[in-house]
């Protein structure tokens, strides 16, 4: 029996070492940064975490534009997906979640949603019937139009930092900016035809179930 | 407005009420930005002399004027200016030593025209 090695057991990391990852390996031999690309995508998660809950709020300010309702929600949900795809290729790059969700939203790269007339979050609640009075349709289409733009703007830097060097990263990434870039379109139609009364399509009609996710859903990895 | 790029100092005009990082487009300067909403400080600057004014950022604080950052994406001039780009690493560290939010996976190296670290 020869006694040389198989090429496949001879690489930098040694059989049976649990302390590295080829995965890992492979992407640093192609150039990828892989601390500083696991900081980028924790700032994402982060974004896509703080987009769900403040469109929980922003969803409820939408009374009497029942569509605008739906589609909000069909984009809230769809951002909860992608916190969902994104978080075990942190773990899987060797990274983890910040053990304080305080920590986690403060770092997101994108700011919070807030509510219009909330003060940028800081205003004061006295009790929990202390809703925000008079805020507008345009107004909340506005918020949810630039949250958007703010993740196509990430997830278009992550595609930059992954393409051709980190496939797998890459594929989520882009399934992530397909949706943002439907959900842009979607605020964009609306906002348009809301506030300045433009016709603006987007090309798209209604998701056949709430959040579907047809990119970021179409082929779970982890994504329940 | 005086900018100061990597090997290149440049002038740029910014209206009252115009975003800094507006005009150095207009002018067809390419920064780093990323939020544009004066959050992630992807497009931070030092300030090195003049003032700005930030009441457009979301995110945006007392410590961070004091230490001479600005937020160009969302920031106006409020008298002549001097900035220097690219500072979004030295606002981080800034950021953590007055233990503020700020995110965490920005690299202004990333960006056309700024020198990789």
């Amino acid at each position: 029996m020869s006694t040389v090695p198989k090429p496949h057991a001879v690489g930098k990391i040694k059989a049976g070492d649990v302390t590295q990852r080829v995965g890992v390996e492979a992407m640093e031999a192609r150039g990828v940064n892989v601390g500083e690309l696991v900081e980028k995508l924790i700032d994402a998660a982060g974004a896509e975490f703080t987009t769900y809950y403040y469109y929980t709020i922003l969803r409820m300010y939408l009374a009497g534009h029942e569509d605008y309702k739906e589609i909000c929600e069909d984009a809230r949900l769809e951002d909860r997906a992608h916190f969902e795809l994104i978080t075990p290729r942190i773990y899987e790059l060797g990274g983890t979640l910040p053990y304080d969700i305080r920590s986690f939203a403060d770092r997101a790269g994108c700011p919070d949603a807030y509510l219009p007339g909330s003060q940028n979050g800081r205003r004061p609640m006295s009790n929990p019937f202390d809703l925000v009075t008079n805020v507008t349709a345009a107004q909340v289409l506005e918020v949810l139009l630039e949250a958007e733009r703010c993740a196509i703007r990430t997830w278009s830097e992550i595609c930059d930092l992954t393409v051709a060097k980190d496939p797998r990263t890459y594929d989520l990434a882009a399934r992530i900016l397909n949706e943002e870039i439907e959900h842009e379109a979607w605020f964009i139609e609306l906002l348009s035809k809301e506030r300045d009364g433009v016709s603006r399509p987007s090309g798209h009609f209604r998701r056949g179930t709430p959040g579907e996710g047809p990119y970021s859903k179409n082929a779970g990895f982890y994504n329940p | 407005m005086v900018l100061e790029l990597p090997g290149q100092i440049v002038t740029i005009a910014v209206g009252e009420h115009e975003f800094i990082l507006a005009a150095a487009r207009r002018a067809g300067i390419t920064l780093p930005s990323l939020c544009e909403q004066g959050w992630c400080t992807t497009c931070a600057v030092k300030v090195l002399s003049g003032s700005v004014d930030q009441s457009a950022s979301v995110r945006y604080y007392e410590e961070d004027r004091r230490a001479g950052f600005a937020l160009i994406c969302t920031g106006c001039p409020r008298s002549d200016l001097r900035l220097r780009a690219g500072a979004v690493e030295e606002m981080r560290a800034h950021r953590d030593a007055h233990h503020l939010p700020v995110p965490r996976g920005t690299r202004a190296s990333r960006i056309k025209g700024l020198p990789e670290k």
